[in-house]
């Protein structure tokens, strides 16, 4: 293989253009990545080309992006798995401002909705607060979520209901209700065990199944279901709600 | 808008096998309320005497009643088991598992489907 066609994605909003897909041929080098292959468009071919990165390592979760048929990094996705076709789109289920580029406003304040800080009641203690091996070993795996939307993009109630607070959002909260130094589990189920919360979801799957860091978004949202359910039956007594 | 509750573009956008189990619960429970309707009229027939009831019930004793009450069965085998695999998943926390599930279920299903065939099809041998 020693180039490869890249299919993009092209749209202004503003400028009320017709969605449609530009053709680029870019020459492959070996372990070449989906954002590099984006990198030479933008930088070679089509100075036009909007997309949103940052980090390029899988860390800041700025590039996630329909990468033929699978929301994914794209920094992290390697072209020779692909092929010499590749097609790219946006993040689904929120407004194009250009091209690649996505609104990300609701996806972040749905995320707040959950209140994704700690939460004391108790008395915080001078220096720090101490955490057990095995109480900071609940939070492994899910502590990495860097919330880069594909779970959002290819969630089918989101777009569906577009109240729906969302995947990356229920994770958050499951990862602090989680946290042994959390006392906001009370607070969080007023607004997951709401109308646009836990209960709308169809267990589709689908955020388990493309989350890049491999966070169960999907084990998330049943545990808070579960937690739902047993605060509504404890009558929402505080001291029985801790996990 | 039809389009969007089937979620015909969630689908093409993401093709995975987690979107057709989803869709296909969708519809066997579409396809289910509407034949309790149906069964619900046939059964009414009963109101109206012996014959009345006879004869609703001979209108399906043809290919086309037998094809109709196979795939009745399909449809109520996986959304049965297909929901039995979501309660699952909920609440013995086997969210991981669930693709496993999702394939026991299709053993399941095809299991009962194939065994069934001679009861719903009486033109297929019985003894074979
Ligand atoms: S849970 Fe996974 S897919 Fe969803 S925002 Fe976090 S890292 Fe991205
Ligand atoms: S550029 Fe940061 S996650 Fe891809």
């Amino acid at each position: 293989m020693d180039r490869v066609i890249f299919e993009v994605f092209r749209f202004i909003p503003e400028e009320k253009s017709e969605p449609h897909f530009d053709r680029f041929e870019v020459p492959y080098t070996k372990g070449m990545t989906v954002l590099q292959g984006l990198l030479y468009i933008q930088s070679k071919l089509d100075g036009s080309l909007g997309l949103r990165f940052a980090c390029r390592a899988g860390i800041c979760g700025s590039c996630a992006m329909h990468i033929n048929g699978v929301y994914r990094l794209a920094c992290e996705t390697q072209v020779s798995l692909l092929g010499e076709h590749i097609r790219v789109r946006p993040l689904g289920h929120l407004p194009i401002i250009k091209d690649l580029v996505v609104d990300m406003t609701e996806f972040w304040e749905k995320y707040k909705l959950v209140k994704p800080y700690l939460i004391h009641s108790k008395n915080v203690p001078e220096k720090e607060f101490l955490q057990s091996v095995d109480d900071r070993e609940k939070l492994t795996r899910i502590v990495d979520c860097i919330l880069c939307g594909a779970c959002y993009a290819a969630c089918p109630v989101v777009d569906t209901h577009k109240d729906y607070i969302g995947p990356h959002a229920f994770a958050k909260a499951n990862r602090f209700i989680r946290d042994s130094r959390d006392d906001g589990t009370f607070e969080r189920l007023r607004i997951i065990g709401g109308e646009d919360g836990v209960f709308r979801c169809h267990t589709v799957f689908s955020c388990q199944e493309v989350c890049p860091k491999e966070i169960n978004a999907s084990g998330s949202i049943a545990e808070l279901k579960m937690l739902t359910t047993k605060a509504a039956f404890t009558a929402f007594d505080r001291s029985k709600l801790k996990m | 808008m039809l389009s969007k509750y089937l979620y015909i573009k969630e689908i093409s956008l993401n093709r995975s096998i987690n979107l057709f189990s989803f869709l296909l619960m969708r519809l066997t429970g579409i396809a289910l309320s509407v034949f309790l309707f149906l069964h619900i009229w046939t059964v009414g027939q009963v109101q109206k005497g012996n014959d009345s009831f006879n004869q609703a019930m001979s209108a399906y004793n043809n290919l086309a009643g037998w094809i109709m009450e196979y795939l009745l069965l399909l449809a109520v085998l996986y959304h049965m088991f297909n929901g039995l695999r979501l309660i699952a998943a909920d609440f013995y926390n086997l969210t991981e598992r669930q693709k496993g599930l999702l394939w026991i279920v299709v053993v399941i299903v095809a299991v009962i489907a194939s065994a069934s065939l001679f009861v719903f099809f009486p033109i297929l041998p019985r003894n074979i």
